[in-house]
C-alpha cells in the first residue's frame, strides 16, 4: 500500500487512533470469546483503505492487494476493469465461471463506489449463464433493489465490467429475441409508473440499448405488479416487474451513456460503438440555447409543502444576497446565515435545518456565520435598520416591533460549491474583503472618511453603498424632488417630512433612518444626497444635465454623485424551508430494548415484563394464545420460534449462543423444512430434496426464569427499570436471539436497540475545519490531552477563544447525543463487567468523560462504519464533523443525517447473524470498519471543498462576467489541489470567522408543539410571507393549496374509494374486504385504514385561503368542486357545520 | 369434459362440430348428451352447429311494436340511486351482493359445494369432482408455471391450481382479481392441513347465454353513439364538431345522441392540467357543452352520462351532472349516472365510460389499449364492468354492485381509451366510442393513438352500425 503523504503530527494522530483501536479489539475479543454472542469473534472487520474495503465487504482474500497493485499503475475506473483479469486467472480461489463474473462484478462495483455503499453486495442478485439461440452463451446479470444506491454511473460501469470479464471467459455476446426487447420496453414503462425514475428514455433508445448491449441485463422481482403483455418468455423467469433492471438500463446506461463511452475509449473495447447513436439521439432532445448570465429558477418552488415557508422568491428584491466565501462551518453543501436572520425569520432556519436554494445546487445546510450581514427590517416605530447580531434581533423581535423584512440578509456560499455544482460565478452582494482587494485602505469611521477614499480612487465602501440598482428612474428623480423640495439638512442629519412617496423609495434604496416629528431621519445622509444629483444644501447639480439615457438605478446614482459603486444588491438568490433537522436516539417501531423474541404475548408494546407473568393452559397445541392468570396455570411459559443450536462439546440443544449446561459456545443448526435433514455447515440447500434449509425451532421456555437469572446476573430489580421490551419474532436466517442481560442493562440505562443489535443515535450533519475550545465544551487542558496543543496559527493553545483546526476525524456531536452515549458507555461498563466478566472501559459519568473515545460512523444505505474520535459537544442539534469524515460515508451536507456508536458497542454487540436474511438486510449495518480517511478514497464533492483564508480579486472579477468555476481552479486553493501531499490533511483555512457554531435557533420553528398541526402550520407560513419583502403570498397560498393541500385530498378522496382493509386482531390486511366483512383467518370484524378525516383534514383550511387570499379562479374551482365530490362520496353534508372561527 | 374428447366423438360419428357447440357441451358437463344430439340430426347435416342443438336457441322473443315511446327510458342510473353507505366497512355487502347476482348465473352449470365444507370436510370431498364458484382474491403463478387462484365464498377460502399443460389454461391466465368464476375439478387431499386445493378441470364464467340473440327494434331510427368530447381542452377538435353538427342537421332519421362522459375536460383531473386547458373554468367549460348541444336539432334526443373528466366524484357508479352545471344544456338532454341502462325505442343500451378499462388492460395478458372490443368482451364474459378493485377505478361503497350487468343489454356502449371499436359478442353490440380531442401529450408520452372525430350510428331496426370520421381531411367513410 502507497504510505499516506502526511506530516509527522498527523501520522502520530493517526497512530494513536490505530493504537486506541486495538486497545479497544482486544477487549471487545475477550469479551466475546466469552460465548454469549452469536459468534465467539468480533464480526466488524478492520480496513485501512479502499482496496481493505473492499476485501472485507465482499470477503475475497487477496484482492486488498491486487487493487492496491493496479491503483499505482492507473486511474479507479480502469482498476475496476482490470481486477476482472486477476478473477479470470482464479487468483482468489473461484471454482466455477459463473463465481468468477460474480465476484469479479462485484469487486469492481465495490471499488467503483469507495466501497461503502451496499449495491456491490445487495445491488447484484446474481449472475447467470444463459444460451443464444445460435447456441452460443451471453452472461446474465441479475440486479435488485439495492443497485439504486451504486448511482447511474456505477450501475453502468458495472454493465461495462460484465461484458469485459465475460470475453475473458470466451462468451459470446446476448443476442436478444424481439420479443424480449419488447418486454424489457414495456416493463421499463410499467416500473416508471410505479416508482417514478429520474429518466425513462424513449422506447426507440430502450431497444437500442437491448439489441446492442453484450450483457443481458435481468433483474430479481421487486415490485408486487406483474407485466401483462410479454409474459412467461422462456428466458425471462418471471412476470412480475424487476426495479433493479429497469434502473441500470435508464439511469444507468441511458442517463450515464457519455460517462461509459469515456471508459470504454479509454480501455478501447470494441462493441460499444452504439452509444454514440444513444447520445447524439438524447442530446437534440435538450437543445435548451443557454444565455449568459443567470435567470431565476423557480424548480426549489414546486412541491410546495405547507408549514415549511419561502424566504425569498427566485431573484427577487429583498431575497438573500449573495456573499461570496467560506466560513469554519460551511462548504461541502451547507451555506453560512447571520444568525440574526435566522431568527427574525420566525426560527424556521435553525442550525442544520435544510434549505432548498435556487442555485448553485439544489439545498443546503443552515448555519451561522456572524460576519456577514443581516437583515435589514421596518420596525413599527417606521424606523428602517439592518440588524447584524443576534441578541439585536432578539430584542425586536420579543418587543414584536419588527413589522416587514424588506431584506433577508446574507447568505454566505463558497467558491467551491459553484465548482461541485458546476455553476457559473455570479456577482456577489459587494462587502469590505472585495473593497479591501481593490485599494480600500482600512475600515472608514465615518461616511465621511468613505467617501474621502472615494476621492482616493476606491470604489465607495459597502457600508454606505445603498440599493440604487433595484430602482427606477422614476423612483430616484421622485426622491430627488422631494429630497430638493423639502428636505432639509440640520447638523449633518437629512430630515425629510413624512411621505409615503418617499418612504417607499427609502425602503427600496435600504437606507438606514428613524423617524421622530413627522420626519425622516437620516443620519448618514451624503452619498444619498450625492446620488440623487444635489448638493450638500441640496440643490440639483449640474450633473442632471449631462444624465445619459437610462439603463439602471446604479448606474445613474453614480453619474449624478460622480461616485464609483458596485452593486451592494449583487445576485439575490431564492430559498425555502427544506427538511427540518434531527438529533435523537435511532429507536425501532415499537422501540425494543432487546432483540429476544416474545411473539403476541408481550401485546402491543412487546412487554417482556407482561410475558413472563402471561399464563398459557395449551402449551402442547398448535395455536397459543396468552391469557391472563389463573390458578394451577405455569406463569411465563411462552411459545417461541428460535433458531437451533447445539453444543460442540456436550451436545446440549438450546438457541442460546453460549451453552447453558457447559458453557461453550454453541453453533447455528441448519436443517430441511420438509424431511427434516441435517445440512452441513455451509450448505444451503438440502442435501436429500434441494429444499432451502432453516435454522428454526420452535420452542416453550419459561420466559419468567429466564427473565429472574437474567436479572439476578446484572443485580438489578425488574422494579428498577423501565418496562423491557424485546420484539415479536426473529427475522434473520439464524434467528438468533440476544442474552436477555443485554436488554435488561439497556433498559436499565434507557438506551434503545437497533436490529443489528448495536446502539445509535442519528443527527444531521455539518462540516466543521476549526473550532474554538469554547464553543464545544470541552476544556483546554482536555482538549492538550488529546493532541490539541497548537492553534490554527501554529500558536501555543492556551485560551478557549483560540481558533484550532479539526483533525479529519475528529467530530462534535450535539449535547442530547454526549448525554445518551454517556448512558450507552454505562451501559457498556456495566455490560462488560457482569455479563462478560471484565473491567469497565468508559468510566464515564459526564460527556466530557467520552471526550477522545473512539466512535463509528455509520450513513443510511451503506455498509462501512467510520472510525471517528469523539473530541467534544455542541447546541446545535447536528453532528459537526471534517467535510472528509461526511465524504467518507458518502453524504454531503444539505440535510443528510447519519448515526453514530460508541465503538465498543459495535465491536461487542454487532453480529451479522442479527440482520434480516431479505434483500436489503445488511444496509446500514457495520460490515466493515474504515480506519484511516483518505480523501481520494472518500466522495469526490470533498475535492472541491475551497481552503482559502481569502480569495484573489481575479474571483470577484470573474463572478462579475459569469465564469465558469473550473477556469479558476489554478487560482483557488482547494483540497483536490492538495491530494496526495501532506496538506491534504491540514493547513486549511476559511474566509469568514463566526463567534460561535451553534448560535441562533436551535430547533426549527416548524417542528415546535405550539403549531399543532397543519392548519396551524400554514396560517403561521402565511403570516411569516405576509412580512417579507421577497414573497408573495398569495402566490404561496395557491402553490400550497395546489402542491400539497389538493393533492392531498384528491389522491385521498381516491384511495378511499380503493382502500384495503385490517384485521384489528391479527393484523392481516386485506385488499379488498372479504365478502363476509369479516377476517378470513380469525373472523374478527374488519376495520377501514382510510376515513373521512383522512380527506377532510385540509377542506377547512384550504376554503380558508380562497377566502384570504387572492387565488386564480381555476384553484377556486378545483377546491369547490372537490368539495362537491367529498360530499358526493361521503353522503351529505353535516347539519352543524364548524364555523370558520373555531378553527383560527 | 374436454373440449378435445368432444370434438372427437363427433368426428367418430363423421360430423364437425362448431365451436359454440363444444363449449355448450364442455360446461353443460354430460357427455350423455353427445349421442342425443347426434341421434336427432337430420341426415343432410355435416356440420352441426347451434341450430342442430336442442335448448341452444332460445325462442326469440319479439319486441313490443305498440306503444313505444320516442323518449328514452331510465332502467337504471336514474338520478339519486347511488347512495353510499355510512361506513366503508359496509362494502362488503357490494362484494356480497356481486357474488349472488353472478353465482346464480352460474349455479345450475357448476353445481357448487361451499368453500367451508370443502375445507372442513375435506376428507368426505377428497379426490371426487366437485364444483365450486368463488370470488377471485389473488392469483399468482407457481414456481413450475401453473397459475394458482385464491378463492373466496361466503363461507370461506380455498386455493385451486390450473395446469398450465391442460386446455382452456389461457383464459385462467385472464383471470383476474375480484371477478367470479365457477370451478369444476378435483379437491386434493388435505395433508398439510392448509385445507385443501382444487385442481381445475373447467372454468365457468356467468357470460352471455349461448342463446341469446340480437333483438332489433320494431321501428326505424338510428342513434348515434359518442364519448370523450373533451370540451375546454386545447385539444379539443371545433371543426371536427361543427361538421357533426351539421351532419346531425342533415339526416333526420338520428333520433338519439349517447354520450358515454367526459364531455369537457375538467379541472384538476391531472397534475399541471391548467396550461393544457383552452377554458380554464369548470363552469365555462359546461356552458360551452350546453351551447354546443343546444346548437343540435331539438328533435334529437340526447343522453348523457358521466365520466372521470367530469365534476362529480370519481368514485363509481357516478353520479348524474348537478344541476349548477346544466344552466346553458337545452331541455331535450337526459341526466342519467353512469353506469346506466336506458331504453331507447325497446333498445336497451348500457352505458359505461369505461374507468376500468385501464385497469383490464393491465390484468389481461394480451390486451390492450389499440382493442378495446376486446375489453368489452371481456366484461361481457364476466357480467361485469369492472370487477378489480383497489386499481385506477375507485368504487363507492354501495348496499348493491350498480357495475354487475345484470340483464343482457342489446348495445355496451364504452368509452374512456378514445379508440373507436365496435364487436358483436354472442348478439349484444359492443361500441366504444371515440374522441373529439386530439392526441395529448399524455398519449404521446403514452404512445397511444386516438381516433378523433368519429361517431357510431346504430340503425335500431337491423341493429347494423357504421362509422363516421368528421376530422376534416377525410370523408365519410
Amino acid at each position: 500500500m502507497a504510505e499516506l503523504a502526511t506530516s509527522p503530527r498527523y501520522r502520530a494522530y493517526l497512530d494513536h487512533l490505530i493504537s486506541e483501536l486495538d486497545r479497544a479489539m482486544e477487549i471487545a475479543q475477550a469479551a466475546k470469546a466469552k460465548g454469549f454472542d452469536p459468534r465467539a469473534e468480533v464480526e466488524i472487520p478492520i480496513a485501512s483503505d479502499l482496496a481493505g474495503r473492499v476485501e472485507a465487504l465482499l470477503n475475497y482474500k487477496g484482492v486488498a492487494d491486487r487493487i492496491r497493485e493496479l491503483e499505482e499503475r492507473m486511474s479507479r475506473e480502469e482498476a475496476s476493469l482490470k481486477i476482472g483479469d486477476a478473477f479470470v486467472s482464479r487468483e482468489f480461489g473461484e471454482t466455477t465461471r459463473e463465481e468468477i463474473l460474480d465476484h469479479a462484478i462485484r469487486a469492481s462495483m465495490a471499488l467503483l463506489t469507495e466501497g461503502v455503499v451496499a449495491a456491490p453486495t445487495e445491488g447484484i442478485g446474481k449472475v447467470g449463464i444463459k444460451k443464444n439461440d445460435d447456441g452460443s452463451e451471453y452472461l446474465v446479470i441479475y440486479y435488485a433493489g439495492p443497485i439504486r444506491s451504486a448511482g447511474g454511473t456505477a450501475q453502468a460501469l458495472s454493465v461495462l465490467v460484465g461484458d469485459y470479464v465475460r470475453r475473458l471467459l470466451n462468451l459470446d455476446r446476448y443476442k436478444p429475441r424481439d420479443e424480449e426487447i419488447e418486454r424489457y420496453v414495456e416493463e421499463l414503462k410499467q416500473y416508471n409508473g410505479i416508482q417514478s425514475m429520474q429518466y425513462l428514455p424513449k422506447d426507440d433508445d430502450i431497444r437500442l440499448i437491448i439489441r446492442n448491449c453484450p450483457v443481458c441485463i435481468d433483474g430479481e422481482p421487486t415490485e408486487k405488479e406483474e407485466i401483462s403483455g410479454y409474459r412467461n418468455l422462456e428466458r425471462v423467469e418471471t412476470n412480475v416487474v424487476r426495479g433493479g433492471m429497469c434502473l441500470v438500463i435508464a439511469e444507468g446506461i441511458g442517463l450515464k451513456a457519455p460517462k461509459i463511452q469515456k471508459n470504454v475509449a479509454k480501455m478501447h473495447l470494441d462493441g460499444w460503438e452504439w452509444l454514440e447513436t444513444l447520445i447524439s439521439g438524447a442530446a437534440s432532445t435538450s437543445s435548451e440555447e443557454e444565455e449568459p448570465g443567470i435567470h431565476p429558477k423557480d424548480k426549489y418552488m414546486r412541491d410546495m409543502l405547507a408549514g415549511r415557508p419561502p424566504f425569498s422568491y427566485p431573484m427577487r428584491k429583498g431575497g438573500f444576497r449573495l456573499r461570496l466565501g467560506r466560513g469554519r462551518n460551511t462548504g461541502l453543501a451547507t451555506c453560512g446565515f447571520n444568525p440574526a436572520t435566522l431568527h427574525v425569520l420566525d426560527d424556521y432556519l435553525a442550525v442544520g435545518t435544510q434549505m432548498k436554494v435556487e442555485r448553485p445546487g439544489k439545498a443546503c445546510g443552515v448555519v451561522p456565520c456572524d460576519t456577514i450581514e443581516g437583515p435589514t427590517v421596518r420596525l413599527t416605530s417606521g424606523e428602517v435598520l439592518r440588524i447584524d447580531t443576534l441578541a439585536e434581533a432578539n430584542r425586536y423581535v420579543d418587543a414584536k416591533e419588527i413589522e416587514y423584512i424588506l431584506d433577508v440578509g446574507e447568505i454566505l456560499i463558497s467558491y467551491g460549491e459553484f465548482l461541485e455544482n458546476n455553476h457559473v460565478l455570479a456577482p456577489p452582494s459587494y462587502c469590505e474583503e472585495w473593497w479591501r482587494l481593490e485599494g480600500g485602505l482600512r475600515h472608514p469611521g465615518s461616511e465621511a472618511e468613505a467617501v474621502s477614499f472615494v476621492a482616493e480612487g476606491a470604489y465607495l465602501h459597502p457600508d454606505y453603498t445603498w440599493f440604487w440598482d433595484d430602482c427606477t428612474e422614476d423612483q430616484i428623480r421622485l426622491l430627488s424632488d422631494k429630497v430638493a423640495e423639502t428636505g432639509s439638512v440640520r447638523d449633518g442629519v437629512l430630515y425629510i417630512p413624512a411621505d409615503p412617496e418617499v418612504k417607499a423609495v427609502l425602503e427600496e434604496l435600504l437606507v438606514p433612518h428613524t423617524v421622530a416629528d413627522g420626519n425622516y431621519v437620516i443620519k448618514t445622509p451624503l452619498v444619498l444626497i450625492a446620488g440623487l444629483g444635489l448638493s450638500y444644501d441640496l440643490q440639483k447639480n449640474a450633473n442632471w444635465n449631462t444624465l445619459p439615457p437610462f439603463t439602471n438605478g446604479l448606474v445613474m446614482a453614480e453619474h449624478l454623485s460622480g461616485i464609483k459603486m458596485r452593486s451592494k444588491a449583487g445576485t439575490r438568490i431564492g430559498g425555502r424551508m427544506g427538511r427540518p433537522g434531527k438529533s435523537a436516539p435511532r429507536k425501532m417501531k415499537p422501540p425494543v430494548h432487546v432483540l429476544f423474541p416474545i411473539g403476541e404475548s408481550g401485546g402491543m408494546k412487546r412487554s417482556i415484563d407482561n410475558a413472563a407473568k402471561v399464563c398459557n393452559a395449551n402449551l402442547s397445541g398448535d395455536v397459543f394464545s396468552g391469557t391472563s392468570v389463573t390458578t394451577g396455570q405455569v406463569e411465563g411459559m411462552i411459545h417461541v420460534e428460535t433458531g437451533e443450536r447445539k453444543c460442540p462439546s456436550c451436545g446440549a440443544v438450546t438457541y442460546k449462543s453460549r451453552c447453558p449446561d457447559c458453557g461453550a459456545h454453541t453453533e447455528a443448526v441448519y436443517r430441511c423444512p420438509r424431511c427434516n435433514t441435517l445440512a452441513q455447515p455451509g450448505e444451503e440447500l438440502c442435501p436429500r430434496c434441494g429444499a432451502p434449509v432453516v435454522c428454526q425451532k420452535d420452542s416453550v421456555l419459561s420466559l419468567r426464569q429466564e427473565y429472574n437469572a437474567a436479572l439476578a446476573v446484572t443485580g438489578i430489580s425488574a422494579n428498577d427499570i423501565p418496562e423491557l421490551k424485546g420484539v415479536r419474532g426473529l427475522i434473520s436466517r439464524e434467528r438468533v436471539v440476544e442474552p436477555l442481560e443485554k436488554g435488561i442493562l439497556r433498559a436499565a440505562n434507557e438506551v434503545y436497540v437497533f436490529r443489528d443489535g448495536t446502539v445509535r443515535y442519528d443527527m444531521i450533519d455539518l462540516p466543521l475545519t476549526h473550532f474554538r475550545p469554547a464553543e464545544i465544551a470541552v476544556s483546554v487542558e482536555k482538549l492538550r490531552e488529546i493532541g490539541y496543543t497548537k492553534d490554527m496559527h501554529g500558536e501555543e493553545l492556551v485560551s478557549s477563544d483560540q481558533v484550532v483546526e479539526l483533525n479529519p476525524q475528529d467530530i462534535l456531536v450535539s449535547e442530547d447525543c454526549g448525554e445518551y452515549l454517556v448512558r450507552v458507555a454505562k451501559y457498556m461498563d456495566q455490560l462488560l463487567e457482569k455479563l462478560y466478566g471484565l473491567p469497565a472501559f468508559y468510566h464515564a459519568e459526564v460527556p466530557e468523560d467520552l471526550v477522545g473515545q473512539l466512535i463509528l460512523g455509520l450513513a443510511p444505505h451503506t455498509s462501512a462504519g467510520v472510525l471517528a474520535r469523539l473530541i467534544g459537544f455542541t447546541k446545535a442539534k447536528a453532528g459537526y464533523a471534517h467535510p472528509f469524515y461526511h465524504a467518507a460515508k458518502r453524504r454531503n451536507c444539505d440535510g443528510d443525517e447519519d448515526c453514530v456508536m460508541l465503538l465498543m458497542d459495535g465491536l461487542v454487540n454487532f453480529s451479522r447473524s442479527f440482520l434480516p436474511s431479505t434483500r436489503g438486510g445488511t444496509m446500514d449495518a457495520p460490515l466493515v470498519l474504515t480506519t484511516t480517511l483518505n480523501p481520494k478514497e472518500v466522495d469526490k464533492e470533498t475535492l472541491n471543498v475551497d481552503v482559502m483564508d481569502h480569495y484573489p480579486l481575479a474571483v470577484y472579477e470573474a463572478c462579475l462576467t459569469y465564469t465558469p468555476p473550473k477556469n479558476l481552479e489554478k487560482v483557488v486553493d482547494h483540497v483536490e489541489s492538495r491530494v496526495g501531499k501532506p496538506g491534504q490533511f491540514e493547513g486549511f483555512s476559511f474566509t469568514h470567522d463566526t463567534r460561535d457554531i451553534s448560535e441562533g435557533p436551535l430547533d426549527t420553528m416548524y417542528t415546535n408543539p405550539i403549531l399543532k398541526g397543519t392548519t396551524d402550520k400554514i396560517k403561521a407560513e402565511l403570516a411569516l410571507a405576509d412580512r417579507i419583502r421577497a414573497v408573495e403570498t398569495d402566490d404561496l397560498a395557491e402553490r400550497i393549496i395546489n402542491s400539497h393541500l389538493m393533492p392531498d385530498m384528491i389522491g385521498n378522496l381516491r384511495s378511499f374509494s380503493k382502500q384495503s382493509f385490517r384485521c384489528p386482531r391479527c393484523k392481516t390486511s386485506f385488499r379488498r374486504i372479504p365478502i363476509s366483512g369479516k377476517c378470513t383467518k380469525c373472523g374478527a370484524v374488519l376495520k377501514a385504514t382510510m376515513h373521512k378525516g383522512n380527506v377532510t383534514k385540509y377542506l377547512e383550511i384550504a376554503k380558508y385561503m380562497a377566502e384570504h387570499y387572492q387565488l386564480s379562479e381555476y384553484t377556486n374551482q378545483r377546491i369547490a368542486v372537490t368539495e362537491m365530490n367529498i360530499w358526493s362520496t361521503f353522503g351529505q353534508e353535516e347539519k352543524q357545520q364548524m364555523d370558520l372561527s373555531d378553527f383560527f | 369434459m374436454q373440449k378435445r374428447e368432444i370434438v372427437a366423438r363427433f368426428l367418430e360419428a363423421g360430423l364437425l362440430v362448431h365451436p359454440a357447440v363444444v363449449t355448450y357441451i364442455s360446461e353443460s358437463g354430460g357427455s350423455g348428451i353427445i349421442e342425443g344430439i347426434i341421434s336427432s340430426l337430420p341426415s343432410a347435416v355435416s356440420v352441426v352447429t347451434p341450430k342442430e342443438v336442442p335448448g341452444m336457441m332460445a325462442a326469440r322473443v319479439d319486441k313490443l311494436s305498440v306503444g313505444v315511446s320516442a323518449l328514452p327510458e331510465i332502467l337504471a342510473g336514474r338520478e339519486g340511486s347511488s347512495v353510499p353507505t355510512a361506513n366503508p366497512e359496509e362494502s362488503f355487502s357490494l362484494f356480497r351482493d356481486r357474488y349472488d347476482a353472478l353465482a346464480a348465473m352460474m349455479r345450475p352449470r357448476v353445481s357448487p359445494i361451499p368453500i367451508e365444507a370443502l375445507v372442513k370436510q375435506n376428507s368426505r370431498f377428497a379426490d371426487t369432482d366437485i364444483g365450486v364458484i368463488g370470488m377471485v382474491v389473488e392469483s399468482s403463478t407457481s414456481a413450475k408455471g401453473h397459475r394458482i387462484v385464491e378463492i373466496e365464498d361466503p363461507t370461506g377460502t380455498i386455493k385451486v391450481l390450473f395446469n398450465k399443460n391442460r386446455e382452456g389454461f389461457d383464459e385462467a391466465e385472464k383471470i383476474i382479481p375480484d371477478e367470479v368464476i365457477g370451478i369444476r375439478g378435483k379437491l386434493a387431499r388435505d395433508t398439510g392441513g392448509g385445507g385443501g386445493m382444487i385442481f381445475s378441470d373447467t372454468l365457468f364464467r356467468p357470460e352471455i347465454p349461448l342463446t341469446h340473440t340480437i333483438s332489433p327494434s320494431k321501428e326505424p331510427g338510428k342513434a348515434v353513439l359518442i364519448s370523450d368530447v373533451h370540451v375546454g381542452s386545447d385539444t379539443f377538435l371545433p371543426d371536427a364538431w361543427e361538421k357533426f353538427a351539421s351532419w346531425l342537421e342533415a339526416t333526420p332519421e338520428v333520433k338519439y345522441l349517447l354520450i358515454a362522459g367526459d364531455v369537457v375536460d375538467g379541472i384538476g383531473v391531472y397534475p399541471n392540467q391548467d396550461k393544457e386547458l383552452h377554458i380554464k373554468t369548470i363552469y365555462e367549460q359546461y356552458d360551452a357543452v350546453g351551447e354546443m348541444l343546444s346548437a343540435l336539432p331539438s328533435h334529437l334526443q340526447i343522453v348523457l352520462s358521466p365520466g372521470n373528466h367530469d365534476a362529480v366524484r370519481a368514485a363509481e357508479p357516478q353520479p348524474v351532472l348537478p344541476e349548477e352545471f346544466r344552466t346553458q344544456f337545452p331541455s331535450n338532454v337526459t341526466f342519467v349516472e353512469n353506469p346506466a341502462v336506458v331504453n331507447i325505442q325497446s333498445v336497451n343500451v348500457l352505458m359505461y365510460h369505461g374507468r376500468s378499462i385501464d385497469d383490464l388492460i393491465k390484468f389481461i395478458p394480451g390486451a390492450s389499449y389499440e382493442h378495446p372490443g376486446e375489453i368489452m368482451e371481456a366484461m361481457l364474459k364476466r357480467r361485469h364492468l369492472g370487477p378489480i378493485y383497489g386499481q385506477r377505478t375507485p368504487l363507492l361503497s354501495t348496499p348493491m354492485d350498480h357495475l354487475v350487468i345484470r340483464d343482457v343489454p342489446d348495445i355496451l356502449h364504452t368509452g374512456h381509451v378514445h379508440i373507436t371499436d365496435v364487436v358483436s359478442y354472442r348478439g349484444v353490440l359492443g361500441v366504444n366510442a371515440g374522441t373529439w380531442q386530439g392526441q395529448t401529450s399524455f398519449q404521446k408520452q403514452m404512445n397511444i393513438n386516438p381516433t378523433p372525430a368519429e361517431a357510431i350510428v346504430v340503425d335500431l331496426f337491423t341493429m347494423g352500425y357504421e362509422k363516421l370520421c368528421f376530422l376534416d381531411d377525410k370523408t365519410f367513410s
